[in-house]
């Protein structure tokens, strides 16, 4: 068996096309690599510039305190006095939530392009917050980046196909396949030693130029949390070849002229790379219905006009907060004739109005996607991309945790701000030092694992079924083809 | 004889199973695409007219307020769905659907329809745009890779050649014959297209236009295809050398192509990152374009030429507001700011499509897919016109109330005093006319000429080929 890899291999070897077809995958997967790379960087320097424009503000916050303590007021306006706890909490004190990209985020961007990846979590309602999608040329959004996990999930089974449409059928019609019949070797065994050298040439060099890639961004590999998703990615990458090559034997058993498995295999492709995924995509749009974000905006507005009708003054705005919010109500010794406070009162108001809003909003929107993530079943390549982004940090899921993150942290910097606000206190060094901080943490590897398992089995078990169907067959074919 | 040719191509192609199969799911594809189109468009023009006259609705109904406060309220302006946005919906989705005009501030468009959708989109979204683009040249290699390759590989192109039919007349009917094949599953799925653009999308006159226009293109596409189909079946030694080049063309054509390309742009022609742009905007609105022209000093130069204007020497003889004047002195200064900031940006969005066009001499995908987009209506330029358009209408309610408050204010009251309803409706409704297609097509003249030079070779190929490779 080992001699019939070796010769196999050294057949392969002197294939022209494999090497060509080698030189093209490598220079589009370095090309792809050195681009998401480069997004990776943009993010990586967007985060590094909020991050000293917050230590930057919180300093001199700091010394404003300081100053203040000790009496000396220049500069300090009713507007910017970081002692209100209304002004601190609106714009001075506020904080970033940062979603930090992970090392292998240069491997596939994925959805990371199209949801903010920094929150600027003030006193304001939820939906002010989230105005930072990054800015990106429309037309290069729609024809989409050439990242890696595009290059193994589109192109990457091409590949597999252009090299393993024919191992049975160019013999046949060669004429060599009688020859190898009369060798004293087991001619189904020929075949599949043509097709694992294949096999084993092509994942070898995307698990190659995965890790070299994840190597070449820099990446702190050796923790535990990145080690183990690099070692997922290539295991998907491993078991989605896998899946390709056992497609390739099953239509090369069937004997068929080469031509025809040709057109055959890239039916496959084509009905999993393209139609399952286009009607997943427009099922689901038609299934799940979200409410246009039009609607929202429209939403929005009425509700603001209907707190402006209702509270036309800002004091009456304040009263109707107390009334509703009896959790301050009487204890308050907030000074009611403070347009600060009464401001607070108004934003209150409006997050409490708009919040049944976005609960059902995120709750059809979230309905959407766990769909999304049943139907990619159906297809191989769904189920590849969705755990390839998983691994890398890309993925809607791990957005959804950010999401989650900083609405919670959102909810956290309102509260404190409302106490100190309603308790009518000033806000000092040490209360700030205590106040809540941004924090987002990546769910534990082993709910990521799990998930990633799931998916991996999703590919092994059709391979599995369709490579033992396909043994069967080319058994029978093979006593035909003599 | 070139019928012969066609009829025998035609028969052979509709016994084969191939063009049952390809053609059932691709026919399906587009129908399917189609019907999603159409649905789409008239659901998004409905909500976008619904919400656009409410938001209007809502600024003439103000209560009486300070005209400032009125500005601060504003208005959202709601992006409109052109009516051929059922076959190609372009950048749609990939740009933001709603502005907030407010005061002092130019904002971007928000809430990407992409957003939302599911990741599944980013590679199976495909439109009747993308099926003519990419799957019906798929169809077309599938019907007619074999042409020659095939014969010459069955010893039949001999035969052929030992007939003295002329290689012209050949190529002529096979071309035919695939012509005809694949009018089966096209001609129908134009039909209903067109039906729908007449029933479904309330199309004006000038969209019957574009869509003739757009039904022009995709019809030159396939014949550009089906040419290097064919040029590349008669260079081929063997049916399965001429399919896998074939594949590897088109798909570098199709799927790697735009990639690269919009990288390439990306690369040449870098997109500021959001957090740039905004502190770009922000130094400019705190010192002007030029980094020089603080507000203080823009304040004192404002008075000193209203002071020479009106003959005076002190803000009280002025005969206007000076706060109003200044207020919209400053909105005219930040106007500048984003003008200078928003048009650098939109120029580098057009400077990336120019790379991206230079690539279609080599991809000619890429100029379809421009020219289809400018046809449509779709593409970033119709986009940049819309954002334009908006951003001038926020301008005139700036104008509207600050002139109000400079004439009916004295300075120190300015935002003490409240108007009503009549000065809102100072301000006329938004109304927004999409450019002509002439204008649209002026980006995209480097795609029209790819275009044109890879329609030409095929031409000039197809009509004076007269040796054949018989074996």
């Amino acid at each position: 068996m080992i001699d019939h890899l070796r010769r196999e291999w050294l057949l392969l070897r002197a294939d022209r096309n494999l090497w060509m077809l080698a030189l093209l995958f490598c220079g589009l997967a370095a090309f792809a690599v050195v681009n998401g790379a480069s997004w990776r960087r943009v993010q990586q320097q967007t985060l590094a510039t909020l991050r000293s424009e917050e230590a930057g503000r919180l300093d001199s916050l700091d010394g404003v305190l300081q100053r203040l303590a000790r009496g000396d007021t220049t500069g300090v306006t009713p507007f910017n006095d970081p002692r209100s706890p209304a002004v601190a909490g609106r714009s001075v004190a506020t904080r970033w939530m940062l979603l930090p990209p992970l090392p292998l985020g240069a491997l596939a961007v994925g959805q990371s392009d199209l949801h903010p990846y920094f929150v600027r979590v003030s006193t304001a309602d939820r939906q002010t917050a989230v105005v930072n999608e990054e800015i990106e040329n429309p037309v290069v959004l729609l024809a989409g980046r050439l990242d890696l996990a595009f290059v193994i999930l589109v192109l990457f089974p091409l590949f597999i196909l252009a090299l393993t449409y024919d191992v049975l059928s160019a013999e046949r019609e060669r004429g060599t396949m009688a020859l190898i019949a009369s060798q004293p070797v087991n001619a189904q065994r020929v075949i599949l030693t043509k097709l694992a050298v294949r096999a084993g040439a092509v994942v070898v060099l995307a698990l190659l130029v995965s890790v070299g890639a994840a190597a070449a961004t820099g990446a702190s590999l050796l923790s535990a949390a990145q080690g183990a998703r690099l070692a997922w990615w290539c295991a998907i990458v491993l078991a989605y070849g896998l899946f390709w090559f056992v497609v390739a034997l099953a239509v090369n058993a069937r004997g068929a002229s080469s031509a025809s498995n040709a057109v055959t295999l890239l039916g496959v492709w084509f009905a999993l790379v393209i139609v399952v995924p286009s009607l997943v995509s427009n099922g689901i749009a038609a299934a799940y219905p979200v409410p246009p974000r039009l609607a929202l905006v429209t939403a929005m507005r009425d509700v603001q006009n209907d707190v402006a009708a209702s509270a036309p003054r800002r004091a009456d705005a304040l009263s109707e907060f107390l009334a509703e919010h009896p959790r301050y109500q009487g204890a308050t010794k907030a000074d009611t004739s403070d347009p600060q406070v009464a401001a607070i009162a108004s934003a209150n108001l409006l997050e409490a109005r708009l919040r049944p809003m976005f609960t059902s909003f995120d709750a059809q929107l979230r309905a959407r996607q766990d769909a999304a993530a049943r139907l990619r079943f159906l297809s191989p390549v769904l189920v590849a991309h969705g755990a390839l982004l998983d691994a890398a940090g890309t993925s809607g899921r791990r957005w959804r945790q950010f999401e989650d993150a900083w609405i919670a942290f959102h909810d956290a910097w309102r509260t404190f701000i409302n106490d100190k606000v309603f308790a009518g206190t000033t806000l000092t060094r040490s209360d700030l030092a205590a106040a809540p901080v941004p924090a987002f943490n990546d769910e534990p590897l082993r709910s990521l694992s799990s998930s990633l398992a799931l998916s991996a089995l999703a590919l092994l078990v059709p391979s599995l079924l369709l490579a033992l169907w396909s043994v069967r067959t080319l058994r029978v074919t093979r006593a035909r083809a003599g | 004889m070139l019928l012969r040719i066609a009829r025998k191509e035609f028969t052979e192609m509709v016994r084969d199973g191939r063009l049952r199969w390809a053609g059932a799911a691709i026919g399906g594809l587009l129908v399917v695409a189609l019907a999603a189109g159409v649905t789409a468009h008239r659901a998004t023009r409905a909500e976008r007219n619904a919400a656009q006259s409410q938001m209007q609705a809502w600024w003439y109904k103000q209560p009486p307020k300070n005209p400032h406060s009125a500005a601060h309220y504003g208005m959202w302006a709601f992006k409109p769905s052109p009516a051929l946005t059922f076959v190609d919906r372009g950048v749609d989705p990939y740009t933001g659907t709603a502005a907030w005009l407010e005061a002092h501030r130019q904002n971007d468009f928000r809430f990407r329809p992409a957003m939302d959708a599911t990741a599944a989109q980013r590679f199976g979204d495909w439109t009747a745009a993308s099926v003519l683009q990419q799957l019906v040249p798929l169809l077309i290699i599938i019907l007619a890779f074999g042409a020659f390759a095939g014969e010459r590989e069955q010893g039949t192109l001999r035969q052929l050649a030992s007939l003295g039919v002329p290689t012209r007349v050949l190529i002529g009917g096979k071309a035919i014959g695939v012509t005809a094949a694949l009018s089966v599953v096209l001609v129908p799925a134009a039909v209903l297209g067109a039906g729908a653009l007449l029933v479904g999308a309330e199309a004006s006159a000038s969209d019957v236009g574009r869509f003739a226009l757009l039904s022009l293109l995709y019809i030159s596409w396939f014949y550009l295809v089906l040419g290097v189909t064919l040029a590349v079946s008669l260079a081929m030694s063997t049916a399965k050398r001429a399919l896998m080049v074939l594949l590897g063309v088109w798909a570098l054509n199709g799927m790697v192509a735009p990639r690269v390309a919009a990288s390439l742009g990306r690369a040449v022609h870098p997109t500021p990152s959001r957090v740039d742009f905004a502190t770009t905007v922000d130094r400019g609105l705190a010192q002007g374009i030029d980094g020089h022209s603080p507000a203080g000093e823009r304040a004192k130069r404002l008075e000193a030429e209203l002071f020479a204007k009106y003959d005076v020497t002190s803000r009280a003889a002025l005969p206007v507001n000076f706060d109003a004047v200044a207020m919209q002195a400053g909105e005219e200064h930040a106007d500048e700011v984003f003008d200078h900031n928003f048009g650098a940006l939109y120029d580098q969005f057009r400077s990336q499509v120019g790379v991206q066009q230079a690539v279609a001499f080599a991809a000619p995908l890429l100029s379809v897919r421009f020219l289809s987009t400018a046809i449509a209506g779709t593409d970033v330029e119709s986009h940049r016109d819309f954002a334009t358009a908006t951003e001038r209408y926020r301008r005139g309610i700036q104008v509207k109330m600050n002139g109000w408050l400079a004439t009916n204010t004295k300075e120190g009251e300015t935002f003490r005093v409240r108007a009503d309803s009549a000065v809102w409706a100072q301000v006329q409704p938004f109304a927004y006319a999409a450019p002509e297609l002439g204008s649209s097509l002026g980006f995209y003249r480097l795609s029209t000429v790819a275009f044109g030079v890879w329609l030409l070779a095929a031409t000039v190929w197809l009509t004076t080929r007269s040796r054949l490779r018989v074996a």
